[in-house]
Formats: structure tokens, sequence, C-alpha cells
């Protein structure tokens, strides 16, 4: 029994049966050269289902059907990731799952009290800053990456969810204005164009134009919130400026775009099928070989091509376990995505706080199923969850943590209540010593 | 053992079962946990409907216009009263701000705060800037007319 009093062993068995179900079909179909791998494997599936059912019934929280979801995706990836190239426990996946679920709760823990982070918005702002630093002077020639021994960090990453929180604020703090020339403009509204503007100009410095749709679908979805209160009926005037703004900066952005993304946004990949347009060909050639149920686990061929694992992860997983298996754990996470609509935020911080991070999970997603698909040009974004890499599955954890926030939040006065329970705790503790103490 | 785990092994192993039985059972089972998924998601949502209710102290807001009487529900912790289409609680009525006021919500308690309206917010008749809520307030925005009342509980929540 879970501490919302609610049971949840229809769903838990469903979880065990869909992973036991994934390892069954890589027992018959796949290509296992050493039973002890699968079986590592096997033992790495089902401890981290039970090792995290059972955190999660320590937690005091209102729903538990997020934990649920990402534990399902998580180890639904591990499998995925431990079987390109035969079937082999992938360790460093492990960990970054395992880093995954834990950055999900410190983003639940961090972002669950909307009232504390608002006042603590400042520290954002330094983070974001630390963040800018660390991209301009710590990154290997604007490669992105910090370098410590053998481990990778894309600091890029964990720009998204304090963009996010940045975006996030409450009606109060969008109504006070500041009486600029002749325009009253609010002061939030102020600073988070200012930090869009930081983040945009250093998207285009590094030259990660792939990650910046997403920024910006995050930055409309601010707007558009800011413009539009969630809740409430829509102003179709705004809808239309915002729809035309929209589209004058998509035009004004591909026609200023730097040499090597107009190679990218007309190139003929057939016609270049060994050049630019090498990966798309091969993916496109996956899927059509792995139909609609596979060629079985270990038994593709895409993981020679560079970056199967993490950019064009989705054609990897159609060839070797088919559309249909693709396609549904796609439509798993947007079921993930969908229990905010089932149960929305009661305050409008965690509103909008869950419409960016819905806004940036569905950008990002579709950038890398329909690069993969070539229907639009590649830019080698990562599909959340699936795609390996140890700062993006943190950076998704988190924002997971946020959308739980925002299904059991706290709220202030029941902070207050449980300070005032401990004071209480604390003064009873204190009069019994000091009753022993006078007894003896 | 390990002889017996090898022979388990490969007669586990020489099981023939038809690719499309398995990857049907395997699919048949993702989808079950999908909506197990979201028949769960409903429990949780009417529970945390409950616990809304405690929270903001099951009140609402009613109002009398054109002979008729509309209730507005409290569902969040933050509601903008205005003119504006935006506004939670859209009140058309020229005399009434497009931001005229906000109310919020601590813990039961409801406070309603002016957003420099021209006209005005006044609860029973006192203008204010700010001030809590308690049933039967009458609060007035121009000449439009709110009351504060609890909101009578439907089966369900009880």
């Amino acid at each position: 029994m879970y501490k919302n009093r609610l049971s949840y062993s229809g769903a838990v068995i469903l979880l065990f049966l869909t992973h036991l179900s994934m390892l069954g079909l890589v027992f018959i179909r796949g290509s296992i050269a050493a039973p002890m791998d699968f079986l590592k494997l096997t033992g790495a599936v089902i401890g981290l289902d039970i090792g995290y059912l059972l955190i999660t019934l320590w937690y005091k929280q209102m729903t538990y059907t997020l934990d649920f979801m990402l534990l399902c995706i998580l180890n639904i990836s591990l499998i995925f990731q431990s079987c390109f190239g035969g079937i082999h426990l992938s360790v460093k996946h492990l960990i970054s799952c395992v880093m995954c679920l834990a950055a999900c709760e410190a983003g639940f823990l961090l972002t669950r009290n909307h009232e504390w982070i608002r006042k603590n918005k400042k520290y954002i702002y330094i983070l974001i800053f630390i963040l800018f630093i660390s991209i301009i002077f710590f990154t290997d020639n604007q490669k992105k990456w910090i370098t410590i021994g053998s481990f990778s960090i894309q600091p890029s990453e964990f720009i998204k969810p304090c963009f996010i929180l940045v975006c996030a604020a409450s009606i109060v703090e969008l109504h006070e204005k500041l009486k600029i020339a002749f325009f009253y403009i609010s002061k939030d509204s102020l600073t988070l164009c200012i930090v869009a503007l930081f983040i945009f100009a250093l998207q285009w410095w590094c030259h990660d134009l792939g990650s910046l749709p997403t920024f910006g679908m995050i930055f409309l979805c601010a707007l558009f919130c800011r413009f539009c209160y969630p809740k409430a009926k829509i102003s179709k005037r705004v809808v239309a400026i915002v729809c035309a703004a929209g589209v004058l900066v998509l035009i004004a952005a591909w026609n200023l775009a730097p040499d090597y993304v107009q190679k990218r946004l007309h190139v003929d990949i057939w016609a270049d099928r060994y050049g630019d347009g090498y990966q798309q060909c091969e993916a496109l050639i996956g899927i059509a070989k792995g139909g609609w149920l596979g060629l079985g686990a270990g038994n593709g061929s895409l993981y020679k091509i560079f970056a199967h694992d993490s950019d064009i992860v989705f054609a990897t997983i159609c060839e070797e376990w088919g559309l249909l298996y693709a396609a549904l754990t796609i439509m798993l996470i947007l079921i993930m995505l969908m229990t905010v609509l089932m149960n929305p935020p009661k305050n409008y911080y965690h509103a909008m706080m869950t419409a960016g991070v819905t806004a940036a999970f569905l950008m990002q997603m579709s950038l890398n199923i329909f690069g993969s698909c070539n229907l639009i040009p590649f830019t080698g974004v990562t599909l959340p969850f699936i795609s390996a890499g140890g700062s993006s599955m943190m950076s998704c954890g988190f924002l997971v943590g946020m959308l739980k926030a925002g299904q059991s939040p706290l709220f202030q006065h029941e902070v207050m209540k449980r300070k005032r329970q401990k004071q209480r705790q604390k003064a009873r503790k204190a009069a019994q010593k000091q009753q022993r103490r006078s007894a003896a | 053992m390990p002889e017996i785990l090898s022979e388990l092994w490969a007669m586990l192993s020489s099981l023939q079962v038809p690719d499309l039985v398995l990857s049907a059972a395997a699919v048949v089972i993702l989808d079950l946990f999908a909506i197990a998924i979201i028949f769960a998601v409903g429990r949780e949502s009417r529970l945390c409907r409950k616990r809304w209710q405690k929270v903001s102290a099951g009140l609402e807001l009613r109002r009398r216009a054109e002979q008729k009487e509309l209730h507005y529900p409290l569902e969040a912790d933050e509601i903008l009263l205005g003119r504006h289409t935006s506004a939670d609680i859209q009140i058309k009525d020229a005399s009434v701000s497009r931001y005229h006021a906000v109310m919020t919500v601590t813990g039961g308690v409801w406070t309603i705060t002016d957003l420099n309206a021209k006209s005005g917010t006044f609860v029973n008749d006192q203008r204010i800037r700010q001030k809590k809520l308690a049933p039967g307030d009458c609060i007035r925005l121009g000449n439009a007319k709110l009351w504060i009342v609890r909101r009578p509980f439907s089966e369900e929540e009880e």
C-alpha cells in the first residue's frame, strides 16, 4: 500500500510483465552469444524495478503513476541499448538510468513547493550564468562537451530545466510591472526575454542549432501562457500574432542559417548516399528491414553506424524490435506527458512549468523521430529516455521530477504545519529529558 | 548445479514459439500496462480533487447576471478576475478592468488583491488593496457583484 492509500498492484504486476515479456523476446528471438550476458541483463532490469519500487514506498506523494511510467520506459530503454550489436548488459546506460531516477527525485523535491522556488528564482539565474560560463570557457573548441577523465558532460542539457523554471511564473509576479518609456512591462517577462536571448545567442555561437528549436518551443510556450493563461479562454488575436511572429522567425532563420545548416536543409540523401546523407539513408533502410516485428534483438546492422544509440536510435530500435514496438514505446512517453492533462496542476506556477516540460519533450521527440525518418532535416537531437547519454538522461529525469511536482505539490501551509509538528516533537522530547533529570 | 542450469538453458533455447505470437503477447502486455496507468491516473485525479477541496476550503464564487446565477469553482491557487478573455473569471462589464483583481489561497484562506483597477475593488462595500475573504463576503468589481460561498459537495467528492 502506497502512502496515498491507493493500491497499484495491477500496474506493478503489468510493469514486471512488460519487462519480462521483452526479456522473453530477447531470449527467443535475440542473438545470445553468452547466456551469462543475458542473465546479467535480466538481473539488472528486475533489480532496478524492485529497487526503485521499494524506494517509492518511502516517499509521501499524491501520485505515483509518473514513477511507474518512468521506470517502465527506462528499463525498456536499458533492454534496447543492451541489445545493439549483440546481447550484453550496457553498464553505462544502466548508470545513466539510475542517475535519471535520482535526478527525477531531485527535481521533484526541489520544485514541489512552488512558493519556495519562486522566492529563490535568483539562484536559478545564477545557475544559468555558471552554466554559460562553463560552456564558454571550459568546453573544448565550441564542441559543447566538458571532458573530465573518461566522463563527458554536456552543460547545455542542464540549461533546459533551469530555463523552464525561469519561464514559469505566478499571476501575481506577472502583474508586477515596470514603466519603461510609455509602456508597462512585466518585470518577469522582461527578464525571461533577456535570458532567452542569451541562450539563443549561446546556441548559435556553439553551433548547437539542433537544440535551438527545443529552447524556442519552451520560450514560445512560456509567452503563450503569459498572454493566454492556461486555465482560461485563448485570445484569438494573441494566438494569431504569436503564430505570425513564429512564421517570420522561421523564415528568417531558414534564410540566415550558416552554410553547414543550409547544406543539411537542402541535401538530397539518396543522391549523396555515402556523403552527407549516409546516416539517414542507413536509418531508412534499417526501418524498412525491421518491418512491423523487427529482425530480433541484436540481429540488426545499424549498430555499425555513428550515433546509432543516440541520434538515430529510433531507426535502430525499429530495425531490431520492429515499428510496432518502437511506436508503442513512443506512445508510452506520450501517455506519460498526457497524465498531466488528466490531472492538471492546481497552481499557475506548476501549470506553466508543466507546459514548458511537455513542450520540450514533444519538440525533442519530434526532431529525433522525424529526423530519423527523413521527414525533416537531421538535427542530431537525442530521443528522451531512450538515447544513450548521461547528461541528457539526467536532464530528462529532472524534467519528469518537475512534472511529478505539478501532480503532488507541497503547499506553503503544509510546510508550516510540518515545521510546527517538528517543533512540538522537539519541545516534547526536551520536556521528557528534563523530567528524567529532575527525577534522577 | 551448473549442469542442471545448462540443461535447462538448452531446453528453453530449443522451444519453438512463432515470432508473431511472442511479439503480439509483448505488445498486448505493454498496452495493458498503459491502460492500467490511465485508470490509476483517474483515481489519483479524484484523490487530488479531494485534497484540493481541503486546501481551497471548498469555496466558490457566485454572481447574478442577466437573471441567471453563475457559479465559478475556485480550482487553482490563483484566480484572475477581469474583463479580458484570458481572465479565469471573465466579467463582461465595462466598469471592470481587463485584469481587475487576483484571488490567492493559502491554508484554506482566500485573499483578494486589487491589481490597480480604475474602478477599485470592494469587499462588503469597503475599498480594499488586499483583504482576506470569508464565506458570505460580497466582492464588488466596478458594478459587478460576486459572493464567496461554500460549494455544495457532490456525492463523489464526499
